[in-house]
């Protein structure tokens, strides 16, 4: 991942964004966990991802987000003020954590960037990654695991740009 | 006063309003558009006195918008709320007419901060 000093040179930066966003967005305390925490996502995930296009050279960052459908329903009932949200709401909610932290990652990157639109989908527990690995940063906020994910390569024929314009088409 | 919010993410006008409330600017009338071009249909039928726009949002941006107004002679007072606020995207939304941009997460004391010098001008 090409980023400004590389992303793992930009840990630290990349955790206080984290941890700023999920704090702010559940409304709790939040804190990020090291690789050696044996704590997991369980059971069905709700996945959104941004895709962050570098103007210089058309190249790609993706950052996705990774939760529990129930930690997910959670964040989407304090985001909305309901008690309980409709999957659209909470695929919303996730989309939501996605976009912001892709933009705040776009002050990581050199130059002008350009955010896709969020795409969030509901993915089976142990579903298959199909773009493979990436950087990893885990965090915590309700007692339950959040995962922030960033990697160089991926699709980008589901994202959707802003304006409505698809991939395919830029 | 009557503040028009725009984001296409349902979620993010609830906290928008659930954070005007916050700040202390809950009893302004609150009107929300879920993408620029359903913003510029509520301008023409609803007359807002402030918009609050995202800027990344399907069918017409926020900058999209900004301009379409600007084109059209309106000085609607318009700030960004997004998710993005690098310096280029500040000095972009300025030139196009904006008074400011605040960045996603925000805080309540943010929203008084740079609001309520508009909504009390």
């Amino acid at each position: 991942v090409r980023t400004r000093g590389g992303f793992v040179a930009e840990s630290e930066a990349l955790d206080e964004l984290f941890v700023e966003v999920l704090g702010s967005l559940f409304n709790e305390q939040a804190m990020t966990i090291g690789v050696g925490d044996p704590r997991a996502i369980s059971g069905p995930r709700a996945v959104s991802r941004v895709a962050v296009r570098r103007e210089a050279d058309g190249s790609h960052v993706f950052v996705e987000v990774r939760m529990g459908v129930q930690t997910a329903k959670a964040l989407a009932a304090w985001m909305l003020s309901v008690p309980d949200p409709d999957c659209l709401d909470v695929l919303d909610a996730v989309g939501e954590v996605a976009n912001i932290l892709a933009g705040g990652v776009t002050s990581l990157i050199d130059g002008p960037c350009q955010l896709s639109l969020p795409h969030a989908v509901v993915a089976a527990a142990g579903a298959p990654d199909p773009d493979g690995s990436g950087v990893v940063r885990r965090g915590c906020v309700l007692g339950q695991i959040v995962e922030l994910v960033m990697r160089d390569s991926g699709d980008t024929s589901e994202l959707l740009w802003p304006g409505g314009t698809m991939e395919a088409g830029r | 006063m009557k503040i028009l919010i725009a984001d296409d993410s349902k979620a993010m006008r609830m906290i928008v309003m659930r954070t005007l409330r916050q700040a202390g600017l809950g009893s302004n009338t609150l009107v929300e558009a879920e993408n620029g071009q359903k913003a510029l249909e509520l301008v023409d039928s609803d007359r807002p006195d402030l918009i609050l726009s995202d800027w990344n949002m399907p069918e017409m941006t926020g900058i999209e918008l900004l301009r379409a107004l600007r084109r059209r002679g309106d000085g609607i007072p318009f700030l960004f709320v997004t998710s993005e606020g690098s310096p280029e995207m500040r000095e972009i939304a300025e030139q196009a007419g904006a008074l400011g941009l605040i960045t996603k997460p925000f805080t309540p004391e943010v929203f008084e901060d740079v609001l309520t010098p508009v909504v009390t001008a």
